[in-house]
């Protein structure tokens, strides 16, 4: 067994709001295994985001705060150090990066991207000579697929298109060398082609320099192609979790078979009708105590209504399901 | 012209419609190039179908959407609506024509006024034709509509902050209705909204269509939803409409080798089906439409690009029953 770079353990956030706790993440345990590309599944809101933000501890205090939990990465739990600890900023960067959805609010405008690209560079490797890290800079881009990469250097970033940018990011990303690339909704804004290109670029991170990748994603399709094991959230919960076929071809939480039922499929015949999830989404700061996909459900029964929120299970070969009908078939 | 009016006659029958856009520069506004927005695309829609229109963005579908609804006074070519020439009409003559069709936007917070109630944004939709109503007719037409898109009669009292999103769009799509229109225009609809969400509006589409015979032109970049609703697609690429087909047809049998990679370039969630998928690469990025290549707008990403391409625009013709593309390769087979 690989060992496990990552390893969160219980964690749990929650922002301190007028109109309460809101619990974004309530116990949330999940590992990232050496040269593996994971995905998180769920929709806005349901705190696959905060989880990523908590690990980096990105989230800003007040009024969020990481109540408990573990975040082992590389054998040292990060939530000994403080947020603004120098163990803290090293490892951001040279240990985990982090790409997010819209490249042109992480890149600064007024600055080249060669000089971003510089700047991280010598922060991550004290004392090197301004032309090595521009060379070193230029290499990265050409890694990551950007023709004319000297000439790029000197570019702004809103003289790149949306796909280029987020290339610069994952430039970034690999420049400082880390071993774990965060990728929060990498190819939302992007184009269908250009997703295929972004998203082929980061697998092949992962299977030719065994850098381990956590995709944050609504999109299913997306989960089908680069990911090897899936977590789906709901409501700051980890509901489901399993490799990707176990989770694709065989959901457990009524949750996860309701997102694959509703999602329009481009393969199947159109004549079906979608099967949407009746309702809304929860409203966080007010979350009853028993599951909180109850109200949705439509196979909910009445120990649902009467007990607590259900604890993953496995239900067997590591396919684990937070929901009391799965528990009895393997019982 | 505008006599012929059969049930088989297109609703709507757009041909080769051009927008093309100055680029200027500098104070007075010199004149530098231009952006062939849409270029010369023919299409017609058929009363009480679903015309979907797909392509990634900047290859003109939203542009060809506003060319219909007049909002853009296209270039050149010509807008048929009910047999009528519409393109060229005055702002007074088309204003009957504007109830007939309308438009669903993508930002359902944005499309809404702040502050007018869920009531006063239908009823002011409602009385938009100018016919003398009662309180009680309009009270009893607004909950009428907010029933067709399935919305508690309560919400009319809201404001658009406190609704949701998807209750936001069902308020659009009922603001929509309220001018009793033959065409509706719903520019990316549902890509703002929440996989779960999603599938209730797409739902709620097709249902209405079901009860009223509403005619939609659905313009998405996400090809699965598009294919979902709609009868037939079309697929745009830099201006110029590359494919038109039977939406179930386009999986099985894509033509154009753009559709083939746009489509080879969507993940599906078919898990087995998924890992024995063959895909195609496309190489490079969607050139500037201000500088168009010379031939077909594919050729310099297409894998099949011959001398021919390089020079002359592929013109759209029907390779198969209701199938249309534009490529030279069909051609020569043809021959």
């Amino acid at each position: 067994m690989a060992k496990h770079l990552l390893e969160v353990k219980d964690l749990r956030t929650s922002f301190f709001t007028p109109e309460g706790e809101v619990k974004s993440v309530d116990g949330v345990s999940y590992y990232v295994e050496e040269g593996e590309a994971i995905a998180i599944v769920g929709e806005s809101g349901c705190g696959k985001s905060v989880t990523q933000m908590s690990v980096m501890q990105l989230v800003q205090c007040p009024p969020g705060k990481i109540l408990s939990g573990e975040v082992l990465f590389d054998g040292q739990n990060l939530l000994e150090y403080k947020s603004d600890s120098k163990e803290m900023r090293s490892i951001r960067g040279s240990g985990i990066s982090m790409i997010f959805q819209e490249p042109m609010t992480s890149l600064n405008p007024v600055l080249t991207v060669g000089a971003q690209l510089c700047d991280i560079i010598i922060t991550h490797n004290p004392g090197m000579k301004k032309d090595e890290a521009w060379a070193k800079g230029v290499q990265a881009l050409k890694d990551v697929g950007i023709p004319e990469a000297e000439a790029r250097m000197k570019n702004y970033p809103f003289e790149m298109s949306g796909g280029m940018r987020q290339r610069v990011m994952i430039a970034a990303a690999i420049v400082c060398g880390s071993k774990l690339i965060i990728a929060d909704e990498p190819t939302t804004a992007l184009d269908v082609t250009t997703q295929a290109q972004v998203m082929d670029l980061l697998l092949e991170l992962v299977e030719k320099h065994g850098k381990s990748l956590v995709i944050i994603t609504h999109n299913l399709g997306l989960v089908t192609r680069y990911a090897s094991r899936v977590y789906v959230m709901y409501a700051g919960r980890i509901v489901e979790s399993g490799t990707t076929e176990q989770i694709l071809t065989n959901p457990q939480h009524p949750y996860t078979k309701g997102l694959l039922n509703s999602v329009p499929k481009l393969e199947s015949n159109k004549d079906e009708d979608l099967v949407p999830i009746q309702g809304m989404p929860p409203i966080l700061s007010n979350l009853p105590k028993y599951c909180a996909f109850l109200p949705r459900c439509p196979y909910a029964t009445d120990k649902c209504r009467e007990s607590d929120k259900p604890m993953l299970k496995d239900t067997g070969n590591t396919h684990f399901s937070a929901c009391y009908l799965t528990e009895g078939q393997n019982g | 012209m505008a006599d012929q009016k059969n049930m088989d006659a297109p609703l709507l029958k757009v041909e080769h419609l051009k927008m093309y856009f100055p680029v200027t520069k500098g104070f007075f506004g010199k004149k530098v190039g231009v952006v062939k927005a849409v270029d010369d695309v023919s299409f017609d829609i058929r009363r009480g179908e679903t015309f979907g229109l797909v392509g990634e963005s900047g290859c003109g579908k939203t542009t060809t959407g506003k060319c219909i609804l007049r909002i853009n006074d296209p270039t050149d070519g010509n807008v048929y609506f009910e047999g009528q020439e519409i393109s060229r009409m005055t702002k007074h003559e088309f204003q009957p024509m504007r109830r007939k069709i309308q438009l669903i936007f993508q930002d359902p917070f944005s499309s809404l006024d702040p502050r007018s109630s869920v009531y006063s944004i239908l009823s002011e939709a409602i009385m938009c034709d100018g016919k003398p109503r009662t309180k009680e007719e309009i009270r009893n037409k607004v909950n009428e509509l907010l029933f067709t898109v399935e919305l508690n009669p309560i919400m009319s009292y809201r404001f658009p902050h406190e609704l949701s999103g998807g209750q936001r769009q069902r308020l659009g799509i009922a603001r929509a209705l309220a001018c009793n229109p033959e065409l509706i225009v719903c520019d990316e609809p549902v890509s703002a909204l929440d996989v779960s969400i999603q599938a209730q509006i797409i739902n709620l589409f097709r249902s209405i269509q079901k009860k009223l015979g509403i005619t939609y032109l659905f313009i998405a970049h996400d090809l699965a939803v598009v294919r979902h609703i709609s009868d037939r697609i079309g697929v745009m690429y830099l201006g110029h409409l590359v494919e038109v087909t039977k939406s179930t047809d386009l999986y099985h049998t894509p033509l154009h080798p753009y559709t083939q990679a746009l489509l080879s370039a969507i993940p599906i969630t078919d898990y087995y089906e998924e890992k024995k998928r063959k895909r195609i690469p496309l190489q490079g990025e969607v050139p500037s439409p201000m500088h168009m290549p010379p031939g077909c707008p594919f050729n310099p990403r297409c894998p099949y690009a011959t001398e021919r391409c390089r020079t002359e625009v592929p013109k759209l013709r029907e390779v198969m029953p209701d199938h249309f593309v534009s490529c030279h390769k069909y051609e020569e087979e043809k021959k």
